[in-house]
């Protein structure tokens, strides 16, 4: 088949949209699912700022209670800590978002990536800037309170367990999902520069046909 | 009101008038019926959400390319990811398999050939070729994957190259 048949064959095709609605219902499908999503981005916002105010108030409840100076400074540090994570997660989603001309299939490869290796990073680094604040945090409040010792390291062995949880279920998310997906667009990457990188074996046809 | 309900006209007219476009990007990123229905959808909805930006000096068909190209895309890499984290059961794959041997009975063999051969190119050259049969000329080829015009030659010269050999072999 010469190219001009098979440009024919395809345009010709007679495909049927998979649900046929009525414009109204069209319309209302696409009202619905932008409410739709919204509400969820609204949801995932509201969820991680209620976990942090409920952690900002129960530690700055026990600011005010305690009066141990190690305790007290525990609670300081878990309370920035939760403000920082807040911040991290969700005050610099909201600046990146914006709405404009779509991007060309190369920028928006670019971006995912981005997007992706950024995610990583986060997520790789998820001992620094999520658990190790809270965790130290915690200890200093923990071990700052007039408790038995006892009692002080059941509580860490706790916290270091819950810990050690959250940081695996990361490192699981990054080497199953995350890296195997940045490879692939990396792969896609490379190969768009590659060919736009090599423009002297151009087919006869690129004048005729643009 | 005025502004929502001459947004809402302009989209229906824009999906009206492109529909088989869509429809033929759709078959491409998705594999089974069920998940062009998704990407139809999806795609629908990422136009809806575009348009406030849609530039009239700017192409509408380079404008709607780029939204479906980017919308599939991401669309294709999620299921596949999907699929690789949920590994897919015998029954499955055999209904996977059922669905689209019933949507190849009902197309021309040609057509079913060139699909499954577009499916084994690499993520660029699918794209470009796609945008070539769609009748795009290099220049808005070029508008739409934000090549270089003169570059989309070869990215073309090599994915038609590797079509007809796949092609071949699927209609051999």
């Amino acid at each position: 088949m010469n190219e001009a048949e098979l440009k024919s064959l395809w345009q010709r095709q007679e495909l049927q949209p998979p649900v046929s609605l009525p414009d109204a219902e069209i319309m209302n499908r696409m009202r619905q699912k932008l409410r739709q999503f919204d509400r969820n981005i609204f949801r995932r916002d509201m969820r991680e700022g209620v976990a942090c105010a409920v952690v900002v108030g129960m530690f700055l409840w026990e600011f005010f209670v305690e009066s141990a100076a190690l305790a007290r400074t525990g609670c300081i540090v878990v309370i920035a800590a939760a403000v920082v994570i807040f911040g991290k997660l969700v005050v610099r989603r909201h600046f990146k978002t914006k709405r404009g001309e779509p991007d060309s299939v190369k920028e928006f490869l670019e971006k995912e990536r981005r997007k992706m290796t950024r995610e990583i990073f986060l997520l790789r680094s998820v001992f620094w800037w999520y658990i190790l604040p809270l965790l130290v945090g915690e200890e200093l409040f923990v071990f700052g309170l007039p408790r038995p010792l006892a009692n002080k390291l059941v509580a860490t062995a706790v916290c270091v367990a819950v810990s050690g949880f959250v940081y695996w279920l990361n490192q699981r998310a990054v080497r199953k999902y995350l890296v195997p997906l940045q490879e692939e667009m990396e792969t896609a990457a490379r190969v768009a520069e590659q060919m736009a990188g090599e423009p002297g074996e151009q087919d006869g046809n690129a004048k005729e046909n643009s | 009101m005025k502004s929502q309900a001459r947004s809402e006209g302009e989209f229906l007219e824009l999906v009206q008038a492109n529909r088989q476009r869509i429809l033929r990007i759709c078959r491409v990123y998705a594999w089974t019926p069920q998940d062009q229905e998704d990407l139809y959808q999806d795609v629908l909805f990422q136009i809806w959400r575009a348009l406030p930006g849609l530039n009239h000096k700017v192409l509408a068909n380079t404008w709607l390319y780029r939204v479906t190209l980017n919308t599939a895309m991401s669309f294709s890499r999620k299921h596949a990811r999907q699929r690789s984290a949920q590994p897919v059961e015998g029954a499955e794959l055999r209904q996977m398999a059922e669905e689209r041997q019933g949507v190849a009975e009902a197309t021309d063999p040609r057509l079913e050939a060139l699909y499954e051969a577009i499916g084994l190119l690499n993520e660029t050259e699918r794209a470009a070729i796609t945008l070539f049969l769609e009748g795009l000329s290099y220049d808005e080829i070029a508008g739409v994957l934000g090549l270089e015009a003169g570059h989309i030659g070869v990215l073309l010269h090599r994915a038609k190259k590797k079509l007809s050999q796949l092609m071949t072999e699927e209609l051999a």
